[in-house]
């Protein structure tokens, strides 16, 4: 048996699923974050399997945004490669059941059989809200199940709801249309029937399509329908009814006669201390500075209370090498394991807990119901530069980790302010550029007093982050200006109420989110990494008897594949100041940034090439050109560096995320194309200017 | 008279509303004179305040996300905050409108 798990944003859906497949899934309170296929299955007492499908979080089947179009294509059996479901779960959010019911009187006409969960039932008593249950089952006419997902309450009630659910007569349509637009609507019924579907789904469609802009994917193939639809709509009016309003007063219509006969509201002060913390969460002077201050406390979560875990991690991966290393014979499988899997790897995997506080901080923000006015609270500021209000997390996120920073952006339901959106995340400084700019600075950037209170090493470091934020907005302006062009759609959002994060379903998220890391670490890191270690250890050189080891290492590197490679790529990087090895220390990072750091050292030959080594940092300083004798890296050298990785698009896991997240074949990789062309443009462009600019003004 | 004027929030005039420009107040702001329950944007509405959904002026794509959250003609709305969006309780859930949408939306106040 197949089911299909549909609700609310916010009903507790996600929660329902992992509860009724034990499978771990992002749970979240900002509206639409289930946004992906998720399928699960789970065994019944009698031993039949029963496959569970999480559809996106939906406020109707009125297919408004990607993920409700999503929904009713797999409901209406009409999504590739998934079969139609036997069974409907509603899950039904029991606080806000009349705006839930919406959605369930429009289920109620696919001809499915349904199951109704009637969720967080223990919030709804807390708040006031009592609800007759058999008469609400005798109201909608099939099986309604109280149950609270987070204590696994009614969860075995439900699973035989399930299983008997095809057994009862299928649902039907509750209320009855006028009689002049059931006429109206006849022959759009009619085309629909002819095209293959149901008289229920005939009957749902035609009421929906007088509100929506234009048929959709799933019909969009049936001749006259469009002229059908408008000539339903032109005989309405002339009857005095309003046809984009119809089918939403008809049911809401219904909805208040159920909910009135069947809800009772207590008075309760349950909005009190919700309003109260709206009245300075979304104050105008107010908002911002709780905003900026609940950032500041994310960004010192990220940076600085998760050192010592993120040190472990690293000690951690430098023992294991070292471990394996003693294990192995020396010789190229050990060099491929310890210089090429697990440095490699490695490199990428020490950001976990970054990766992880990131997460955990943004499942807060959401579970809490924060999130939702945090993205109301930057409307204001993301609309200057044509962004919508909920770009602010993707590019918050960005300073993290792009790749899931990209995953965030699905929560914007215009597909251009998405796009957009997607198009500038990778400009916003990520962790993995840290080691980059820490070892520049450190090395380059003398550390005075700025007005007796500021450093300049800090100042830098701030400026580059600022460099990439602006950019990112600026660029932002010109996409939406440009190539796309849309009115941003206004700001409607619905804040949940504000709840207390659970711990399980924070851990869900986190550990979600930290398992798709890896697996992508164990993937397309591991696969480059392998790549690179080859192009830099073939083919082999044989050092004179005496060398020292340092210059050994040297000698390979630049006799490999990759020295070749670096110095292909020197005419191309020497107008910004760099020379060859810096152009395969670049080129190397395309695997992931921080692999700059980690080729610095192969190539100085200073061991593991710590950002904080003073061995790497005082043989930069002492690098000298062998045809001027002039120092390699100057303060101008390192300044232009750290500009072009600012703006550089130098990974490959954000140009594979870029390529599936905006739809994936030949046009993925056109976005991703245009995103890796216009940021090497830009970091190129500017670090020449930096440059040029600085040897024209005499410094460096 | 003084809960019959009101001073008028959003740029974009009501329109059904039959209201009068009577003087400037001290700030600039226009304000109107407005008998009870004469129909109004909902821009125009303040905190604390109930109305009735009469019309909805918006684009039909955001008309149909309005109509499906539950803020459809005849719906019961209370305005909950005022300030840079209109925050509003409608069938037990709160949406935050931005003002320009909510001044596409007409409404008749509750007395």
């Amino acid at each position: 048996m197949r089911i299909a798990l549909i609700g609310n944003p916010n009903t507790g859906k996600s929660t329902l699923f992992n509860a009724l497949t034990g499978m771990r899934q992002k749970v979240g309170n900002f509206a639409g974050v289930t946004v992906e296929r998720v399928e699960g299955s789970y065994q019944t007492a009698d031993g039949e399997r029963v496959a569970v499908l999480d559809l996106p979080g939906s406020y109707s089947l009125s297919a408004n945004s990607p993920d409700e179009e999503i929904a009713l294509e797999v409901l209406l059996g009409h999504a590739p490669g998934i079969p139609r479901p036997d069974v409907i779960v509603v899950v039904v959010d029991a606080l806000h059941i009349e705006r839930n019911l919406y959605l369930t009187t429009q289920l109620l006409e696919l001809g499915l059989p349904i199951v109704v969960a009637l969720n967080q039932i223990d919030a709804a008593n807390a708040a006031g809200v009592e609800i007759d249950v058999p008469e609400l089952i005798h109201e909608l006419g099939v099986t309604v199940v109280p149950t609270v997902a987070t204590r696994r309450d009614g969860l075995e009630t439900l699973r035989r709801a399930i299983m008997q659910a095809p057994s009862l007569p299928l649902p039907s349509r509750r209320f009855t249309l006028p009689q002049v637009a059931d006429e109206a609507l006849a022959p759009v019924r009619k085309l629909v029937m002819d095209a293959g579907f149901s008289a229920n789904v005939a009957e749902m469609e035609a009421l929906r399509l007088l509100a929506v802009a234009a048929p959709e994917k799933h019909l969009a193939h049936i001749a006259g329908l469009d002229d059908a639809v408008a000539q339903a709509r032109t005989d309405l009016l002339d009857a005095g009814i309003n046809p984009r309003g119809l089918e939403a007063e008809l049911r809401y219509g219904w909805i208040s006669g159920v909910c009135s006969r069947n809800v009772i509201h207590n008075p309760t002060t349950r909005h009190l201390i919700g309003d109260r913390i709206d009245a300075i969460a979304l104050h105008r002077v107010g908002g911002p500075l709780v905003f900026l201050a609940i950032m500041g406390l994310v960004f010192q979560a990220i940076f600085s209370w998760v050192t010592p875990i993120a040190d472990g991690v690293e000690e951690f991966v430098g023992t294991l090498g070292s471990m394996v290393g003693t294990l192995l014979p020396p010789g190229d499988l050990r060099s491929l394991i310890v210089d090429g899997v697990i440095a490699g790897v490695g490199s990428v995997v020490v950001f976990l807990p970054q990766i992880a506080i990131l997460f955990l901080a943004i499942g807060i923000l959401e579970d809490s119901g924060y999130m939702a006015r945090a993205a109301l609270v930057m409307d204001r500021y993301m609309r200057r530069v044509g962004l919508h209000g909920k770009s602010f997390i993707p590019m918050l996120s960005g300073f993290a980790c792009a790749v899931p920073a990209i995953m965030s952006a699905r929560t914007i339901e215009e597909p251009k302010d998405r796009l957009a959106t997607i198009m500038v995340v990778p400009l916003m400084s990520c962790s993995a550029r840290l080691p980059v700019y820490t070892l520049l600075i450190g090395s380059f950037v003398p550390a005075t007093l700025v007005l007796g209170v500021f450093n300049l090493q800090g100042l830098t470091m701030f400026a580059m982050y600022l460099l990439g934020t602006v950019a990112a907005l600026g660029v932002a302006a010109i996409f939406k200006r440009t190539l796309l062009r849309a009115p941003s759609r206004p700001m409607l959002i619905e804040l949940p109420p504000y709840r207390l994060p659970r711990p399980s379903s924070l851990a869900i998220s986190v550990s979600h989110r930290a398992m798709l890391f890896l697996k992508r670490a164990g993937t397309v890191i591991l696969a480059v990494s392998i790549l690179l270690w080859a192009l830099a250890t073939y083919p082999r050189s044989e050092a004179a008897p005496g060398t020292p080891v340092e210059l050994a290492q040297e000698q390979q590197l630049e006799q490999s594949f990759l020295g070749h490679l670096g110095r292909g790529i020197e005419p191309v990087v020497r107008p910004l100041g760099f020379d060859w090895k810096i152009g395969v220390s670049i080129a190397a990072s395309f695997a992931a940034r921080e692999v700059f750091v980690s080729t610095m050292g192969t190539i100085y030959g200073v061991g593991s090439g710590d950002e904080g080594s003073p061995a790497l940092s005082a043989r930069l300083e002492a690098e000298r050109d062998p045809v001027t004798g002039q120092p390699v890296y100057t303060t101008l050298v390192a300044l232009s560096l750290m500009v072009f990785y600012v703006f550089a698009l130098m990974c490959v896991s954000t140009v594979a995320i870029t390529v599936r997240e905006t739809g994936g074949g030949a046009t993925g990789w056109g976005w991703a194309g245009l995103q890796f062309g216009y940021m090497f443009v830009l970091a190129w462009g500017s670090a020449f200017l930096v440059y040029a600019g600085g040897k024209a003004l005499g410094f460096g | 008279m003084l809960n019959l004027i009101r001073r008028r929030r959003s740029p974009a005039a009501p329109t059904i509303a039959q209201t009068t420009a009577t003087a400037d107040a001290p700030d600039g702001a226009a304000v109107v004179d407005r008998a009870p329950r004469v129909a109004c944007a909902l821009s125009s509405c303040l905190a604390g305040e109930r109305a009735t959904v009469l019309a909805m002026g918006c684009g039909e794509m955001e008309a149909c996300r309005l109509r499906t959250l539950g803020l459809c003609e005849g719906a019961a709305v209370s305005v909950v905050r005022t300030r840079d969006c209109t925050l509003l309780e409608v069938r037990g859930s709160r949406l935050a409108v931005c003002l320009s949408l909510a001044s596409d939306i007409t409404v008749l106040p509750v007395a």
